[in-house]
């Protein structure tokens, strides 16, 4: 069965470089930030604001979800990790597909436009 | 200071995202305040409070009727002045110019639709608005 993820689509710049840091680990918020700049090389910097607002939606939705992590020495309590949830990595690969799909357009036409 | 200033900005926000986040963003405050600079990060919680409390809260409903009540008694206003206006040509300068009962009826006859609409349209469009935001991330 194809599930339809047409409501969770297309993904803000924010939300996708979010769940594309938290694919591959669990996060707190200042990991996610850092691994998003990253990941961008420095072009995409997530402020604190941002990252929280989004989250907020990204969990209410059920994509992401926040877990218990064992503490280790010197971790500060007031931290919290993020997960993705089965539907977030569903929603992910969703828009994965979604893009490539764009830029194959985006060649395609840029190809036609030489051509000519 | 800045540091105090940034911990009463959280706490100026609304009270669910206060409880969930507050403590998070003060421990990055704390950590990256030297590399990332204070200023940026202040910043990034003024506009967060701001979307925290317009966009998030549902409190820009209040403000949308607000604004839309304020725009139909200016309207009012402005249809009672250029009644006013209308008389002060028509008639002698020493003519008194009070608004009779007829031109209350009359104010009221037309801004009356006009409300109704507006009310009507406003409602239309915050249903539109909640239903995409409740289903999509955007």
């Amino acid at each position: 069965m194809i599930e339809d993820f047409g409501p969770f689509l297309p993904l803000s710049p924010a939300a996708l470089h979010i769940l594309l840091s938290l694919a591959g680990e669990d996060r707190h918020g200042y990991g996610i930030m850092q691994e998003v700049a990253r990941q961008s090389e420095g072009q995409y910097k997530l402020g604190p604001g941002t990252l929280y607002d989004n989250l907020q939606k990204l969990v209410d939705q059920g994509i992401v979800h926040d877990v218990a992590h064992k503490p280790s020495a010197g971790d500060d309590p007031r931290r919290r990790y993020y997960r993705l949830t089965p539907l977030g990595r569903d929603v992910l690969g969703a828009e994965v597909t979604r893009l490539e799909g764009v830029i194959r357009q985006a060649r395609q036409h840029l190809r036609q436009r030489r051509a000519t | 200071m800045t540091r105090l200033l940034y911990q009463w900005l959280l706490w100026l926000h609304p009270p669910r995202f206060r409880r969930e986040f507050s403590g998070e963003m003060l421990w990055i405050f704390d950590n990256s305040a030297a590399s990332e600079g204070p200023v940026r990060l202040l910043f990034d919680a003024v506009v967060s409070l701001g979307r925290q409390w317009l966009l998030r809260s549902g409190c820009w409903k209040i403000a949308a009727a607000l604004a839309g009540g304020l725009m139909q008694v200016a309207l009012g206003g402005l249809a009672v002045q250029m009644i006013g206006y209308r008389r002060v040509s028509l008639h002698s300068a020493a003519t008194p110019i009070t608004a009779t009962v007829d031109d209350l009826v009359r104010i009221t006859v037309f801004l009356l639709p006009a409300v109704i609409l507006s009310v009507v349209l406003l409602a239309l469009w915050i249903r539109g608005f909640t239903h995409k935001r409740m289903h999509g991330v955007r």
